[in-house]
């Protein structure tokens, strides 16, 4: 399994299956776009870096520290 | 809290940097040895000379032996089952020259708890389970993740003889083992969502991207949401932080360096490791804690978990609440319907493998679940659900569209008391009414609610109130055959399901019931105020659900409705 080079070999999943809760390996084909084998998902990496960001925008509080106090009072 | 560090031995640097971080911060750590690596001189040394420098814990985790098919240890054929815990347990005592206390894997059965439990009494806790792991994880994983283990509890249980999730009623029924969940999973998100991004389980939530490279506040979130279950347990809280070795070295399911992976694994020990040093956390190893969990929480015991949102912002709040007879999850956002509904009380009974009925499934069936089986009303009709309809003038109002909060929880004996914060609803004509909802969960498996009138714009306007549960019985978001089910009015009539969409309805009836058969539990809705008429009706195939109803209509002097919701066997 090749692993994509910008990153360290880290492996990413199409962010098209990710946002149906569905973990799809994707890699760069040798234009160095991404493309999905079971949807129609189609990136360069910026774009996939976008989709992530995107898919992330829902967690609100990802960046907050709500510590046991805070969390009761909630 | 109590903390239980589990790690499981490998051959590889990423283990090696677990134990380090472990033994570094001086935490009390189980270690798992692989049924396959017992005889693996390489990494028997390796564990010794941990154990003997560090103190760790050693136990077995299962798995098939060379020759049995690929498949998971809870999934073998009766007589490999045997093999896989007489090997383990007879190579464990050669290798280590004691029984071990601790076998896990990620489900164990009733019939893999039975033969771990026969063969070598000396075993005390299991990883028997994981809380809400199924059909969402299934789907997750390409539908190939054949793991299915949800109607359990977060938190450790005590699991019966006859399915392995389900909490013993008592002594007698008790399968002899303390059973611990497979991580720690979030209370809100592990009904709404992927429960296997949420969890005590740092590149799980790297898994789910709720991490931002190094910015992983939800890791210490989610600790503290567990911590504060204390609250609601008479200060007993529980922490399980168990990352196999494969999730922090070139994951395919994480899109972070393995620097920022592993740099979020040890962050995670270290706030566990300060959280001890104040006096918050107290680790101990598996065999410890059961022996502690024996002695703090006694069979049959509530166990109570408040899941409030830490991630979305939300700001809905759930309420889990398990003993016994019923595993209730109680959505406050949704006017405080059940959107589960475990009827433990049924005693239904499975175990898993190919020479069960049940083959995969260690699920423990439902009779209400709104989100696998379509709850409020979206573009159909409802589906399973509980409710309140209140009627004024011809006007009827569902409390599912009417937002509320977990506003107290006590503890009475053994019964649990939540109070919801009321909710308010005007109709056309301007008359108002305030609402309070109450629960009182029992044991004898009654859940008992109370509607709680606390204003009225006008005490002598129209006020209808009807108690409204739609059911069904499933494990999956499919539908099962509901033809043998029985429906029956308190004065006997009775009818058989067969998606006719029959409705009874009976003036001056206090009582419902239906029995299902198929999973051995009766329901029955009955009415502990006066009330004016019940109904049942069965489904259609396009909506296969049962419908009961306990009508009433409010006096001007009446301050209360009050309905009993009783789960139990079903007698022949």
């Amino acid at each position: 399994m090749s692993a994509d080079k910008k990153n360290d070999g880290v492996i990413y999943r199409c962010p098209a299956c990710l946002g149906t809760l569905n973990d799809v390996t994707i890699f760069a084909d040798k234009d160095g776009i991404y493309r999905c084998l079971k949807c129609g998902y189609n990136g360069d990496y910026e774009n996939l870096m976008e989709q992530y960001a995107r898919f992330r925008s829902k967690y609100k509080l990802m960046k907050t520290r709500l510590t046991l106090e805070e969390q009761r009072q909630m | 809290m109590i903390l239980n560090l589990v790690h499981r031995a490998a051959l590889s640097d990423t283990y090696r940097f677990q134990q380090k971080c472990a033994h570094d911060l001086k935490l009390k750590t189980t270690v798992y040895v692989g049924t396959g690596l017992l005889d693996n001189q390489q990494v028997i040394d390796m564990v010794k000379a941990d154990q003997a420098e560090y103190g760790d814990e050693v136990g077995i985790w299962l798995s098939a032996l060379p020759g049995m098919p690929d498949t998971q240890v809870w999934l073998l054929s009766d007589a490999d089952k045997q093999k896989v815990v007489e090997y383990s347990i007879d190579k464990y005592k050669e290798v280590f020259g004691c029984a071990p206390r601790a076998v896990s894997n990620y489900v164990l059965d009733a019939q893999l708890i039975r033969m771990i439990k026969e063969y070598c009494p000396e075993v005390t806790i299991c990883v028997a389970g994981c809380f809400e792991e199924g059909v969402k994880v299934f789907h997750g994983c390409n539908n190939s993740w054949y793991l299915f283990s949800e109607g359990m509890s977060w938190n450790p249980w005590y699991p019966s003889k006859t399915q392995s999730i389900r909490p013993a009623e008592n002594e007698e029924d008790w399968a002899g083992v303390v059973a611990v969940p497979h991580l720690s999973r979030d209370l809100v998100l592990g009904y709404e969502g992927r429960n296997d991004f949420f969890a005590s389980h740092p590149a799980n939530v790297q898994r789910g991207l709720a991490n931002e490279g190094m910015i992983h506040e939800y890791d210490f979130n989610l600790a503290d949401q567990y911590r504060m279950q204390g609250d609601f347990n008479d200060g007993f809280s529980y922490y399980q932080i168990h990352v196999g070795s494969g999730w922090l070295h070139h994951n395919i399911n994480i899109i972070d360096p393995d620097e920022v992976t592993q740099a979020l694994y040890l962050e995670t020990l270290q706030y566990m490791r300060k959280l001890r040093d104040e006096g918050e956390v107290v680790d101990m190893y598996m065999s410890e804690f059961a022996e502690y969990y024996k002695k703090t929480v006694p069979i049959g015991k509530a166990d109570v978990a408040v899941g409030k949102d830490i991630l979305y912002g939300s700001g809905k709040h759930y309420f889990w609440i398990t003993n016994p007879d019923y595993r209730v999850l109680v959505d406050t956002f949704q006017g405080g319907s059940i959107g589960d509904l475990r009827p433990y009380a049924g005693k239904y009974e499975s175990f898993t493998g190919v020479d069960s009925e049940s083959l995969v499934m260690n699920s423990y069936p439902y009779i209400i679940q709104s989100q696998y089986r379509s709850g409020f009303k979206n573009h159909y009709v409802d589906g399973s659900r509980t409710t309140l309809l209140v009627e004024h003038g011809g006007e009827k109002k569902d409390m599912c569209e009417y937002p509320s909060k977990v506003q107290k929880v006590n503890r009475v004996g053994e019964d649990v008391e939540l109070c919801l914060a009321p909710v308010e609803m005007v109709f056309g004509d301007d008359f108002g009414v305030k609402l309070q909802t109450v629960y009182t969960f029992k044991r004898g498996g009654q859940i008992i609610i109370t509607r709680n009138v606390l204003e009225r714009t006008d005490a002598k306007g129209e006020l209808k109130l009807t108690e409204y549960v739609k059911g069904c019985y499933g494990f999956t978001e499919y539908p099962e055959k509901m033809k043998g089910i029985r429906l029956t009015a308190g004065d006997g009539e009775s009818f058989d399901y067969q998606y006719a969409d029959r409705n009874l309805v009976t003036e001056g009836g206090r009582e419902v019931s239906v029995s299902i058969p198929q999973i051995t539990t009766e329901v029955v809705l009955s009415a502990l105020t006066a009330a004016d008429s019940t109904e049942i009706a069965d489904g259609t195939l396009f909506s296969p659900f049962y419908t009961m109803k306990v009508n009433y209509t409010l006096n001007d002097t009446d301050k209360e409705v009050s309905t009993c919701l009783q789960i139990r066997k079903m007698t022949e």
